[in-house]
């Protein structure tokens, strides 16, 4: 990597306090994004994925506490800065779409309300906004730009809202944009469309990607490279290509598994019995042991480390030797 | 009437007044338009389409949680649509629904015992003696242990608890289940547990299964025939292989599409944007293939070959090139 | 059922950790006893005059004074407190059944009755409460049951519209879809699924109200037109006081300042119990 990597986390941990004790949800999670790139992060619930996104913008409610070793953002110590300061740097250069793309709206204003505060955003003024506004909704696919301009959140449509959201960040040109299953809740045509629109806002902007699913298919036609997290932490990371086609860690694997067999034509669909561990009270050694068909005596007794280069690691003991 | 049919729809009629978009005065749409199918004895139905098809209001329709406008519902001889809660009461053992979201399908002050020990006694399928012993029953049928039985909802997880909902549905020995969705808000590795469970169940009770959902490849799994809706007509019905495999309608031809990798195919536009004509096809105005005559009337729903038909003007020329043998059906 | 227990375990452990609800719960019950024993543990009755002490100021014999009757304020403050809490009670407990009734009623079965059941409401609503209770008090004639029902009338909008608003919130969700697909009656789903899932709010809302009908017993009696004389009530001794005050301020100031109280305990104890509720759903439904 030649280039500054956009974002560069190094053990982040996202900790909630409550009355009981307190939860770690995100356990000391190493990210680093190269200009242009998109990474996956995939996990079911309760895998921190999300949490992991948030916290890297701050979002989180007041009981949470986060920390981490490094944070970058092109080259900038995001620790040293403060809040004002970090705010000012994540509206200007940081964007998120996320998985209800009504609720990112103000409900008391209109569509172009929005784009204008974006583009006053960006450039500092409102002149033309109108003109841009209406360019940058047609560029993401939507018919009579002039009427969708009048309309209010609540009126929006699902796919609507998201393409508006993904005009807002086109017209914004951020350098790091963490979207948090922006089609999830979309119908599959839609969802394709999305997608589509994706890959044309990786190609105008030169903007990296956190793209935050659960769903492998998706993962597998935008991310560069994927991270697989499991009960807060990232058990495998590597190339797209190269975790499809031979994963490594065993949750990877079941997971791969899955997401082929509906693809293909399986007859009966593997499972990975069990459940995510408690996180209040973590069993020891490797959290994924207890639903490990190949786990081993060891792996119960402390938790792996990471193992394998800077392109493909994983926190396994089968890997160990690699 | 087929022999074999449990449930056949007739013209079913379900409309809502929606409020016009400028203070106009309340008009009413149909949420399902003139929808003709039956369900058979021992299969498992696909209903597959978008947000705004009309299949989950006609899933619910069916049983009778919505009241139809028009049309008839025949479940055993007995036409289910016009009857009140009353006449319905013996009726709804037999038609039982898993829903989309787990938890808020169970009554978040109830324990999972109470929850599958209600139907029970309120049907009278039971001696109060022996309840205990059904709902234990119940729980290792779906595999759950019965230490689980005094756990509120909320203290379970997703997969668990949809499990307890198929238990609750299949306590009843209904004759149909529907699922509506039910496995998209699960997570994938905990989706193919309750996709084997269905299975089993179906296997193992003889059950139908109305199985509304928007994702094809769950579809291609559990389904033997699938239905796909739009805009609340039924646009194509057949066989999943026939349906999944050479899709004779330009809108399942759309959805197979978004099965591929390369995305070239997929139309602009959704539903939300294209308010469709009332009178011609409801698809004609997103299809690339459209023409005059599509405009003017809703085409039929037109037998092509064994069980499968389709609702296009247009069917013979548009048929498939290449056909899909990817999702070919392994049986 | 050890479920139950231990839930129940929990909603204490929560309620005890916040310092709202505590302190409410504090003065209430400190209220509540006053009110219920205290009386009896006074060597003093409430009508008993004490001819060589009229009108003498707080002493330890008197902890609140005399009266110009000579009777001990204080004793006369605690069976006050005890008719004012059972009037302002009863009175909110007839509008929580009754307005709760109707608006889960209207809620549920929507249409006609939902029309005419709220715009009744919203007839009584229109009224200030005061001047609403003031009105019926006239009509009924005076007396410490009718002051319940002046009360009763008053709350029964606010419990028909809470009550509505919750119900139909409730009656949308799956679990009462799969009530009805068990053939569950209306009678049924109303009282054992929809009832449960909404008392909390109207818990709190019931506690409030007895602080507010409490100071509308208050007032009515003050003006002479609620419990009548002799029994005692917080707004009779605070009329009696009112009209000796230059001479034995006392009376009217210690009556009220019991009447704050009071008031300060059902309000926190109200404020506890919704907060209690809130975080408890919020908690729910993010696992």
């Amino acid at each position: 990597m030649s280039a500054v990597p956009v974002l560069e986390v190094r053990d982040l941990r996202t900790r909630f306090e409550l009355h009981g004790g307190s939860l770690e949800v995100v356990r000391g999670v190493d990210l680093s994004l190269a200009p242009g790139e998109v990474l996956g992060l995939i996990g079911e619930s309760g895998s921190g994925k999300t949490m992991t996104g948030l916290s890297i913008l701050r979002l989180l409610p007041p009981n949470a506490r986060v920390s981490s070793a490094m944070a970058r953002f092109g080259g900038q110590n995001l620790l040293d800065l403060s809040e004002a300061d970090f705010e000012a740097l994540r509206g200007r250069r940081m964007a998120m779409i996320f998985q209800n793309p009504v609720g990112a709206f103000n409900p008391a204003k209109r569509v172009a309300w929005h784009l204008r505060e974006i583009i006053r955003r960006r450039r500092g003024n409102t002149n033309g906004w109108a003109g841009a506004a209406g360019a940058a909704l047609s560029e993401v696919g939507i018919p009579h730009p002039e009427r969708v301009l009048r309309l209010y959140p609540h009126q929006l449509s699902g796919g609507m809202a998201q393409r508006i959201l993904i005009a807002m960040v086109m017209a914004l040109e951020p350098d790091l944009i963490i979207a948090d299953e922006p089609t999830t809740n979309l119908d599959n045509i839609v969802e394709r469309q999305i997608v589509r629109l994706f890959r044309r806002l990786r190609g105008r902007l030169n903007a990296s990607f956190l793209f935050i699913t659960h769903d492998m298919a998706l993962a597998k036609i935008l991310c560069d490279r994927i991270a697989v997290m499991y009960a807060g932490e990232i058990v495998e990371i590597g190339p797209t290509r190269e975790l499809f086609a031979a994963p490594r860690h065993p949750y990877t694997q079941g997971l791969v598994a899955t997401a082929m067999a509906l693809q293909g034509r399986a007859t009966r669909l593997k499972e990975i019995s069990g459940e995510l561990p408690n996180l209040a009270a973590p069993p020891p050694g490797c959290l994924f042991a207890p639903r490990c068909l190949q786990a081993l005596p060891r792996c119960r007794e402390a938790a792996p480390p990471a193992y394998g280069d800077g392109v493909h690691r994983v926190r396994c003991y089968l890997a160990e030797g690699t | 009437m087929t022999t074999d049919a449990l449930l056949e729809i007739e013209h079913l009629v379900v409309s809502f007044p929606r409020r016009g978009g400028d203070w106009g005065a309340p008009r009413l749409f149909n949420a399902v338009d003139d929808v003709t199918l039956e369900i058979r004895v021992g299969e498992v139905l696909g209903l597959v389409g978008e947000s705004g098809s009309g299949k989950t209001t006609l899933a619910k329709a069916l049983l009778r949680l919505y009241r139809p406008s028009a049309g008839r519902i025949l479940f055993e001889g007995t036409d289910l649509a016009p009857l009140g809660e009353r006449a319905l009461k013996p009726y709804r053992r037999h038609l039982q629904m898993v829903f989309q979201d787990p938890i808020s399908s169970f009554n978040p002050r109830h324990t999972v015992a109470e929850s599958l020990a209600i139907p029970l006694r309120l049907h009278r399928l039971c001696p109060k003696s022996k309840i205990a012993r059904r709902v234990d029953e119940t729980l290792a049928r779906v595999g759950l242990s019965p230490r689980l039985r005094d756990r509120f909802p909320h203290e379970l997880s997703g997969g668990q608890l949809q499990r307890v909902a198929i238990g609750r549905a299949l306590i009843l020995s209904p004759r149909l289940l529907v699922a509506d969705e039910a496995v998209s808000k699960l997570d994938v590795s905990v989706r193919a547990q309750i996709l084997n469970l269905l299975k089993d169940v179906r296997q193992a009770n003889g059950l139908s299964i109305l199985f509304v959902t928007h994702d094809l490849h769950v579809a291609r799994y559990l389904c033997d025939r699938i239905g796909v809706m739009y805009f609340g007509k039924l646009v194509e019905i057949g066989r999943t292989e026939d349906v999944l495999v050479s899709p004779r309608h330009p809108y399942t031809q759309a959805l197979v599409d978004t099965l591929k990798e390369d995305d070239a195919a997929i139309p602009d536009g959704e539903t939300a944007m294209a308010p469709p004509s009332t009178t011609g096809c409801r698809y004609a105005s997103r299809c690339a293939h459209a023409i005059a005559r599509c405009v003017e009337a809703h085409p039929e729903l037109v037998e092509i070959a064994d069980g499968h038909a389709t609702a296009c003007w247009r069917w013979r020329e548009l048929a498939p090139v290449e056909p899909n043998f990817d999702l070919a059906h392994e049986r | 059922m050890t479920a139950r227990r231990q839930r129940y375990r929990r909603l204490a452990r929560t309620f005890l950790a916040n310092p709202t609800a505590v302190t409410g719960a504090g003065i209430t019950l400190v209220v509540l006893l006053a009110a219920g024993l205290g009386a009896a543990l006074m060597p003093y009755g409430p009508g008993e005059a004490d001819f060589f002490n009229l009108l003498s100021p707080p002493s330890w014999l008197h902890p609140f004074g005399t009266d110009s009757f000579g009777r001990d304020v204080l004793t006369r403050v605690m069976y006050g407190a005890r008719v004012s809490l059972v009037i302002s009670a009863a009175g909110v407990a007839m509008a929580a059944v009754l307005g709760g009734a109707a608006g889960m009623v209207s809620a549920y079965e929507g249409g006609y009755a939902d029309l005419v059941i709220m715009r009744v409401a919203d007839l009584l609503f229109a009224f200030p409460a005061f001047v609403l209770a003031l009105f019926l008090m006239v009509v009924l004639g005076y007396g410490s049951a009718n002051v319940s029902v002046a009360i009763a009338l008053t709350y029964l909008p606010i419990f028909a519209r809470l009550a509505r608003n919750m119900t139909l919130l409730v009656r949308a969700e799956p679990y009462v879809e799969a009530a009805r697909l068990m053939a569950q009656s209306t009678p049924r789903i109303l009282l054992r699924e929809i009832l449960p899932n909404i008392a909390a709010p109207l818990i709190v809302q019931a506690t409030i109200g007895i602080a507010f009908g409490i100071i509308i017993e208050a007032g009515l009696s003050f003006l002479g037109i609620g419990v009548q004389p002799p029994t005692p009530s917080l707004g009779v001794i605070m009329a009696d006081g009112r009209e000796y005050f230059q001479r034995g301020p006392w009376v009217l100031s210690l009556t009220g300042l019991a009447i704050s109280v009071a008031l300060l305990g059902l309000n926190l104890l109200g404020d506890g119990l919704r907060d209690l509720m809130d975080p408890r759903l919020r908690k729910s439904a993010a696992q």
